[in-house]
């Protein structure tokens, strides 16, 4: 009778399958997918606007709750391209990209913020 | 035999039950985490946000937005405009700022001033027009900054005659003070208060780690990297985001008191962790001032610690200070 192997060459194969799938699993959850950096535009601490920036449609748009703000989505993330507020600090931002930028408009309240599925945020940005 | 068998069959017929475990074990060690109870709101020129257990009330708003209307030096009424347009005040917060003030101005020189409230409304770089202002103008707001010339006797406060206090350059970290007191008169265990420029991070975190402050680079390429600290205060100083620019020319608007004008420092940003909000905001704004010229004698202080970024890039670091670079 010949030896009978514990695992086949198709068991061994699934089980690296699996156990490359739990370790992608663990390293999206821990580490945080940047590809999947989603911006959120908030007015007053109210949400307006969520846009995933590796999904979204590139261009300018406006928001009826954001008036005189002109936003903007592009290969270099998302900006400010034009508000006709006082100051311009939300416009001298430029372009945002990385998870935890933010651009603000004081004079309107108006915040975009850049998050990532994450497990360990820092306490405090600065 | 009969094992090996059953465990073959269970892989190729039930692969499900695996990828369950597996999913489940990276959840849960996502688990054990406190709720916490946040809110972001726009008060003294900044925006706010609040991070506290979900089990505690808090004034916290209330007081900003008070300390907000009395602080202000643009401000149609309040204890500070009062001040501005009188020249006495018995307010006591007012007294305690100056107060304050005075003790680090003699220690650390006069870079920072609070009477540069003539010269910085005569600039007013974050408004909706901002324009260099002519050099009589300019010359003559200078000529009425000086703190020293400020009377602080019994509760009382002068101003000679033309004096504007402008409390910018403290006001952010002094709120923080006030907040820290506030939380431990009501013994909060924990809690974040963030006004983007200072930020106060107190308590023990429910997970007993410490506090992680991640640092924005000032060319705003990302992060330039992560602090790790005990419960302190920090403020935070550059010209990157508040400047104005015309013919070519950016001015910032942290002002040059030698000069009148808005500074022309090697420095991008820097950082202040200290013992004191009030403290950290002042010294990040002198060390700023500074540049790189006088930042030495700062990285060896004893009672604060530094982390500055000049015009090439380059990173300074007090020693002691727990700062990991972020990988390019």
């Amino acid at each position: 009778m010949s030896r009978q192997r514990l695992l086949t060459r198709r068991d061994a194969l699934i089980l690296a399958l699996l156990a490359a799938a739990g370790i992608l699993l663990w390293l999206f959850l821990r580490t945080g997918d940047t590809a999947h950096v989603t911006a959120r535009i908030t007015v007053d601490g109210a949400c307006i606007g969520e846009y995933d920036l590796s999904d979204s449609v590139q261009g300018t748009f406006t928001l009826p709750q954001a008036e005189g703000v002109v936003f903007e989505i592009g290969e270099q993330g998302i900006r400010i391209s034009e508000n006709d507020c006082a100051g311009s600090q939300c416009v001298h931002t430029g372009w945002i990209s990385r998870p935890h930028q933010t651009i603000v408009c004081l004079p309107k309240k108006l915040m975009i913020e850049l998050t990532v599925p994450e497990a360990s945020a820092p306490d405090a940005i600065i | 035999m009969k094992i090996k068998e059953n465990f073959r069959f269970f892989l190729k017929k039930a692969p499900g039950p695996w990828l369950c475990a597996a999913v489940a074990g990276v959840l849960l060690t996502g688990c054990g985490t406190q709720p916490v109870w946040q809110d972001t709101f726009y008060t003294m020129d900044t925006v706010v946000t609040l991070t506290l257990p979900a089990s505690d009330e808090n004034r916290t708003r209330e007081s900003l937005e008070a300390l907000s209307r009395e602080l202000d030096c643009f401000g149609a009424e309040g204890a500070l405009a009062d001040l501005n347009a009188t020249g006495t005040s018995r307010d006591a917060l007012l007294y305690e700022i100056i107060a304050q003030t005075a003790v680090l101005e003699e220690r650390f020189g006069n870079g920072v001033q609070l009477s540069s409230g003539a010269l910085t409304r005569l600039w007013d770089i974050t408004s909706a027009q901002p324009r260099v202002p002519e050099e009589t103008d300019r010359l003559a707001a200078l000529s009425t900054v000086g703190d020293h010339r400020i009377r602080l006797e019994d509760g009382s406060i002068t101003l000679p005659p033309d004096m504007q206090l402008d409390l910018g350059a403290v006001a952010k970290g002094y709120a923080l003070d006030r907040i820290a007191a506030q939380w431990q008169d009501a013994e909060i265990a924990y809690g974040v208060l963030s006004m983007r420029s200072s930020v106060l991070l107190y308590g023990e975190k429910p997970d007993g780690n410490a506090f992680t402050v991640q640092i924005q680079n000032p060319d705003g390429k990302g992060i330039l990297g992560t602090v790790t600290t005990p419960a302190c205060f920090l403020s935070t100083s550059g010209g990157y985001e508040r400047f104005f620019e015309t013919d070519g020319v950016r001015y910032c608007h942290i002002l040059d008191l030698s000069t009148g004008c808005p500074t022309e420092t090697d420095l991008t940003s820097v950082t202040v962790f200290t013992d004191n909000g009030l403290k950290s905001d002042f010294l990040s704004t002198l060390i700023f001032l500074g540049g790189t010229g006088q930042l030495e004698a700062h990285l060896h202080a004893q009672d604060y610690k530094v982390l500055a970024v000049d015009t090439a890039g380059r990173i300074y670091c007090s020693e002691g200070l727990q700062f990991r670079e972020a990988e390019a």
